[in-house]
């Protein structure tokens, strides 16, 4: 029976649930040293002066700030996926202060508890600067930046000539708040130099190989001399993407006080030491025909920076290949430099906040041209790709829409706002549609097949709770013709062959074609020694005659069969190794458009006195090509669902004006969604194979499962009280 | 957090004693806001005396007079779950289930939760921002800040900070009264009473003096106590300090109130009593929308709102509605 | 009064003596060590998992005699004599307790960093239901409740003082229901 396809419990289940697991932070390295950090209370201005004799004076290994820490190599420009640093601006480095929080002193002590005491002596006095914040006044003053990751504007056929004939209208502004990831395990470092100038991290990383690159080029050691580990990562979400100050420290402290050290960051500190998503503000105009089929789109956004980067969030990204529009489509993001920390990748980066504000309008298109959202939505479907004008690899958009709707029994809606009621509560559906980026990108790995018939993958992934070690398992068994439960998996180690970050729901598609490559090439091995070995068992035939199953290899019209470990025996092998390359042109490059799709719908029910919204039931349809293990993936999904739920009702990250300084730092100030907030979920996979994303015929899912719930929600809410929220989140006060 | 000493206290006049005589030391009890506000350095006591052995402090007394006392050690947890508590005072059992998480109910004593400071995001500050309530005279940051969570009543420019307990309201609304042990002997405090204002000294959060240790919670059997509810509006279901809150207490003659018990939680620097709604409540049906929205109304002109709470004034009076009905719902 | 052995000497170490997972453990930490450090520094049980150390997660939870709490407001030196239960105490003779194994098969969890809290706490409210305890889900508090009121709304209440950034909500109260019933 094949293993993929099959809903198989998680192969690290058991370490989780009895909390064996070792999380970096739970890793003990024999003589390890704490680090504790002195953050800006300031968000502008310079250090005019820095005593750090009484915290020098409290019996610690040692106390840093700009005036003794080694200085470091100034970071690539621009931003890469290769060279993937957190922030431009290295810490303590200089005397500038560019946001609040910003770190700007470090003590290592042999106690955690005492480095944090010795850390509160320190005594800093600024000079203080008026902090520039994202505001209705600095949003006029917005600059066009620099590409980095994707073109900032994009112009097809001529939107606005489409949009000024059309027949229905919108022009309207939409607004989404910084948020922070808050994965439940806070970003940790243990960095150890060994006597030979080598380094040895455990790290929170979501890009082993990257932080490596990086760490090399900053800190000037050879790329040879690092190793990182990260066996397990509570959590990562983009935010553990990117390498921030606090790992640089580490490494530097630990150099210093010639100690191993850990660095471990408090829930307080993760709102300024590493990133966050930057707010947006968009307009967006559309124009359609009576019809509602689309004659124009234009998208435009703004979002805050920091001083010294040009952080981008791409959140018009999402009109350029959603719907098809007649005229034309066009698109442009701003940005505005303010004193902060640099913004980075949250889920669903930037497709989460432009969909919130394109999938707000097609309903504002859909109440306005009279035609059922899901029609309208229907009627701008395209087989083709409207931004590159290739044609989509898979595209099951209409039957995301269809069946999801069937399932949601979207056709006893009445569509009339404010007509269903439930007691106190008005009782309302929404729905929205949603597209997501392919990544293609390289990867290695290396499959073992051992005497004993077990196999082991190896490969530089990494397991954010996505599942990976259990669905590489399904990958390498169902390849190599053995029973799962005889396929270890090894992920986690700049040691193992490299692969890429495990963001942008990438990993299935590109690691797990790396690891069904390389277990493809094992199998082959062993078959080419069943033919042509030492007492080959099979006289006749060749490989594609071969058939592997239960672990062995059983040629085609006969009852000739060997199993792995006789036939390594017999040729006096101890194991069969292949490693593979997987190497990918990059999706742009490709003959088609790669995208993931769905349709989401929503019901709440919404207490009109009181202005309370609360989630009744969901169902998302996904394409997102073949599905490997139904139940891992539909773990994701339900937390991507509950991802949106917290940014369109709860989530945001709230500055000061005054101070520029985020103030809700922590769980009881940035409300994430708890278990009361959510019902049940129902997820249906619509997708097919799909050859174009990867040899295992699978789309990227979990970024996906993020992206549209926030519109589907909200244009819910406008269906249960014809109040539309254009600015997240949807607070009851708006409702009120 | 800092360093600093434990002790343990084996009977209450010691304890009292101790205290008195300390101004850096800190009673202990479940520690689930004391140790939040050291580990924030918002409190830096130099030592700490656990009191949780104290004896005959932890009990649930159901009085024969149909009234209840509350030892100040007794656990949110076991009280909410004591059915003469529920059955009595419905209120009092949902004001402690709607707040906190169940492992901080398990923890958290019934004089804890009462003496809980507030949930300021200024005054809370590792960074110790300016607040008058933790450094008095450094100002007010939530006054012209962020104060969508603050108070409509009762503020001051020194602090608009509000209570963050939810069993406060439901006490306030009974009329309930802290027993508390000083250096001069027991002595009672309403519990309206209990709680200040912020005025010019915010860093006072209630009518303690040093060396005062609270030993129960008194609730008098009220005829108010059946029909009544504790309703919680938050951004959140669950895990989340109020927003608006009201604790609503009525006898009922047909479908009119006879008599009405009426606070607020989430609006002042102290449980907010609507003695003057309780007083026009009388006699109105709760089948009257309209009559009922005057009747809370009267409380409402002294509420002022700031920068960002103008919605509370509008919100609190329709919880207090909700509140009513419901609890007219159990008569 | 009797002095917390040597605590008058601020910020100086004292003995405790902890029952933990059944084992007497002698600890010597500081007043201000909070139970979660003292269990993942001092004991090595890592576990019990710091997420926000204030309260507000419930990644820490362990069992002190019996019942949930978070140990990272709770001071170790002021558990003397205390039994107290981590995950790593949950599993019987080497096989997986009810809540543990129906967290697998239901796939509650995704990264597993709040695991240990999740699972600690659903537990313990099993119990808390067959001791009656009513919640804010309950109706009418004021009448008797038991475990087979133990309804998803009821355990989805119970539950939400430990938060899950993956978000695996509805499969931790599937693996919650269905544990409650098989015990």
């Amino acid at each position: 029976m094949s293993a993929i396809g099959q809903p198989i419990s998680r192969t690290d289940g058991s370490l989780k649930v009895t909390g064996r697991a070792r999380y970096t932070g739970d890793i003990r390295v024999s003589g390890a040293v704490h680090a504790a950090l002195v953050q800006s209370t300031i968000a502008s201005g310079r250090i005019a002066s820095i005593d750090t004799s009484a915290a020098e004076e409290a019996g610690v290994l040692g106390v840093f700030s700009y005036r003794n820490l080694p200085r470091m190599n100034p970071t690539p420009k621009p931003w890469s996926h290769l060279h993937p640093h957190g922030q431009g601006y290295l810490p303590l480095q200089d005397d500038k202060i560019h946001y609040a929080g910003q770190p700007i002193a470090m003590v290592v002590a042999s106690k955690l508890d005492q480095a944090v005491q010795a850390a509160t002596l320190i005594k800093v006095h600024y000079e203080v600067a008026q902090p520039v914040v994202f505001d209705a006044d600095t949003t006029r003053a917005a600059i066009d930046p620099p590409q980095f990751l994707w073109p900032v504007a994009s112009s097809v056929g001529d939107a606005d000539k489409g949009i000024a004939a059309a027949a229905v209208k919108i022009a309207e502004t939409y607004a989404t708040p910084d948020r922070h990831h808050n994965q439940m395990e806070p970003h940790a470092t243990t960095a150890m130099w060994d006597a030979d100038g080598s380094l040895t991290l455990y790290d929170t990383t979501q890009h082993l190989y990257g932080a490596r690159e990086l760490i090399a080029m900053v800190l000037g050691i050879p790329v040879d001399k690092i190793t990182i580990m990260c066996e397990f990562l509570g959590g990562g979400f983009g935010g553990k993407a990117y390498v921030w100050p606090h790992t640089l420290l580490a490494i530097l402290a630990a150099k210093a006080v010639r100690r191993p050290v850990r660095l471990q960051l408090t829930r307080a500190q993760m709102y300024s030491m590493v990133g966050h998503q930057a707010a947006t503000i968009q307009t967006i105009a559309l124009g359609a025909d009576n019809g509602g089929k689309l004659t124009g789109i234009r998208h435009e956004s703004i979002s805050p920076a920091p001083v010294f980067d040009n952080y981008i969030e791409y959140a018009a990204l999402s009109s350029r290949s959603l719907w098809a529009a007649s005229g034309g489509i066009a698109t442009n993001h701003k940005i505005v430099h303010v004193n902060r920390n640099t913004p980075t990748a949250m889920r669903s980066p930037h497709e989460a906040l432009g969909h919130f504000a394109l999938e707000s309008a097609m309903d504002e298109l859909a109440y306005a041209t009279g035609i059922d959202p899901i029609e309208l939505r229907l009627v701008n479907d395209t087989a083709t790709d409207p931004h590159s004008g290739r044609p989509f690899s898979t595209r099951a958009m209409r039957k995301c829409l269809i069946e999801g709707a069937a399932r949601f029994g979207w056709e006893s809606r009445s569509p009339t706002p404010r007509s269903m009621r439930e007691g106190r509560h008005l009782i309302s559906e929404g729905t929205a549609a949603e597209i997501y980026t392919h990544w293609r990108w390289p990867a290695k790995a290396r499959v073992t097949i051992n005497g004993d018939g077990s196999a082991l993958v190896e490969t530089g992934s990494h397991d954010l709770g996505t599942g990976t070690y259990t669905v590489m398992r399904q990958v390498a068994a169902d390849t190599l013709g053995v029973a799962p439960e005889k396929v270890t998996v090894r992920l986690g180690d700049t040691r193992l062959p490299p692969s890429h970050a495990s963001i942008g729901s990438a990993t299935m598609a590109n690691a797990g074609a790396s690891v069904l490559l390389a277990a493809e090439s094992a199998r082959d091995k062993a078959i080419r020694l069943a033919l042509t070995g030492r007492d080959a068992p099979f006289t006749r035939g060749q490989g594609a005659d071969i058939r592997v199953a239960e672990g062995t290899l059983t040629l085609a019209h006969s009852n000739v069969s060997i199993s792995y470990g006789d036939l390594l025996a017999r040729n006096g092998l101890p194991n069969l190794v292949a490693e593979a390359d997987y190497d990918p042109v990059p999706e742009h490059e490709g003959p088609k458009a790669i995208f993931s799709f769905s349709a989401v719908f929503a019901e709440v029910r919404v207490d009109p006195e009181l202005g309370i919204v609360r989630l009744n039931r969901f169902v998302g349809a996904y394409d997102a090509g073949r599905i490997i293990n139904p139940k891992t993936a539909r773990s994701q999904a339900i937390g991507g669902i509950i991802w949106g739920v917290g940014q369109v009702l709860l989530e945001q990250s709230e500055t000061d004006p005054t101070l520029g300084r985020f103030l809700n730092r922590n769980y009881s100030g940035y409300l994430v969604p708890t278990n009361a907030d959510i019902p049940e979920l129902d997820i249906l996979f619509v997708g097919d194979f799909d050859e174009e994303a990867s040899p295992l015929g699978a789309k990227g899912l979990g970024e996906l499962t993020a992206v549209s719930v926030a519109p589907a929600i909200a244009n819910a809410v406008f269906h249960a009280t014809g109040k539309r929220i254009r600015r997240l989140p949807i607070s009851l006060e708006k409702l009120m | 957090m800092h360093p600093f000493a434990l002790s343990r206290a084996d009977d209450p006049a010691t304890a009292v004693a101790i205290q008195t005589r300390d101004p850096g030391l800190a009673f202990i009890a479940g520690g689930t806001d004391l140790i939040g506000l050291m580990k924030d350095r918002a409190a830096l006591p130099e030592r700490l005396l656990d009191i949780n052995h104290l004896p005959g402090m932890s009990y649930i007394e159901a009085r024969a007079d149909g009234g209840l006392r509350i030892g100040a050690l007794a656990r949110m947890s076991d009280v909410a779950a004591s059915l003469a508590v529920r059955e009595r005072f419905p209120l009092i059992a949902e004001a402690l289930l709607f707040a906190a998480s169940g492992q901080l109910r398990n923890m958290a004593s019934i004089g804890g939760n009462i003496m809980q400071r507030t949930r300021c995001a200024y005054f809370r500050d590792e960074d110790d921002l300016p607040c008058n309530k933790r450094r008095p005279g450094s100002g007010c940051s939530a006054r012209h800040g962020l104060n969508r969570n603050h108070a409509i009543f009762g503020w001051s420019d020194a602090c608009v900070a509000t209570n963050p307990s939810d069993l406060a309201v439901a006490l306030a609304a009974l009329d309930a009264q802290v027993i508390v042990r000083g250096r001069t002997g027991e002595r009672s405090i309403p519990i309206t009473e209990f709680h200040r204002l912020p005025g010019d000294t915010p860093e006072r959060d209630n009518a303690l003096d040093r060396g005062d240790l609270i030993v129960a919670v008194d609730v008098a059997a009220r005829r108010e106590a059946r029909a009544s509810h504790y309703l919680k509006v938050r951004d959140r279901q669950s895990f989340e300090f109020a927003l608006v809150s009201a604790a609503a207490g009525i006898a009922i003659d047909g479908r009119s109130i006879a008599s009405a018990r009426l606070a607020l939680g989430g609006v002042a620097h102290k449980p907010w009593r609507l003695r003057a709604a309780e007083t026009a409540l009388r006699g109105v049906s709760l089948d009257d929308r309209d009559a009922l929205r005057s009747a809370i109304a009267a409380s409402f002109a002294e509420a002022r709102a700031l920068a960002h709470n103008a919605f509370k004034i509008e919100l609190a009076q329709r919880v207090v509605v909700r509140a009513l009905q419901v609890a007219g719902e159990r008569t | 009064m009797s002095e917390t052995r040597g605590a008058a000497s601020g910020g100086k170490v004292v003995p405790v003596d902890v029952t933990v997972n059944g084992e007497v453990r002698k600890l010597v930490v500081e007043p201000r060590t909070t139970l979660l450090d003292a269990l993942r520094e001092e004991l090595g049980l890592t576990g019990t998992k710091k997420a926000c150390d204030r309260g507000e997660c419930g990644a820490c939870t362990v069992h002190i005699e019996g019942r949930r709490i978070l140990s990272c407001m709770t001071l170790a030196a002021m558990q003397g004599g205390k039994q107290i239960t981590t995950i790593e105490g949950l599993e019987h003779d080497g096989r997986l307790h009810a809540v543990q194994a129906a967290f697998i098969e239901h796939d509650g969890f995704q990264c597993g960093f709040c695991t240990s809290g999740q699972i600690m706490s659903a537990v313990a409210v099993i119990e808390e239901a067959k001791a009656g305890w009513p919640s804010a889900a309950t109706v009418d508090v004021g009448k008797a409740f038991t475990v087979a009121d133990l309804s998803k709304p009821e355990i989805r209440e119970r539950m939400s003082g430990n938060l899950c950034r993956c978000s695996c909500y509805p499969n931790i109260v599937a693996a919650v229901a269905d544990a409650a019933e098989r015990s």
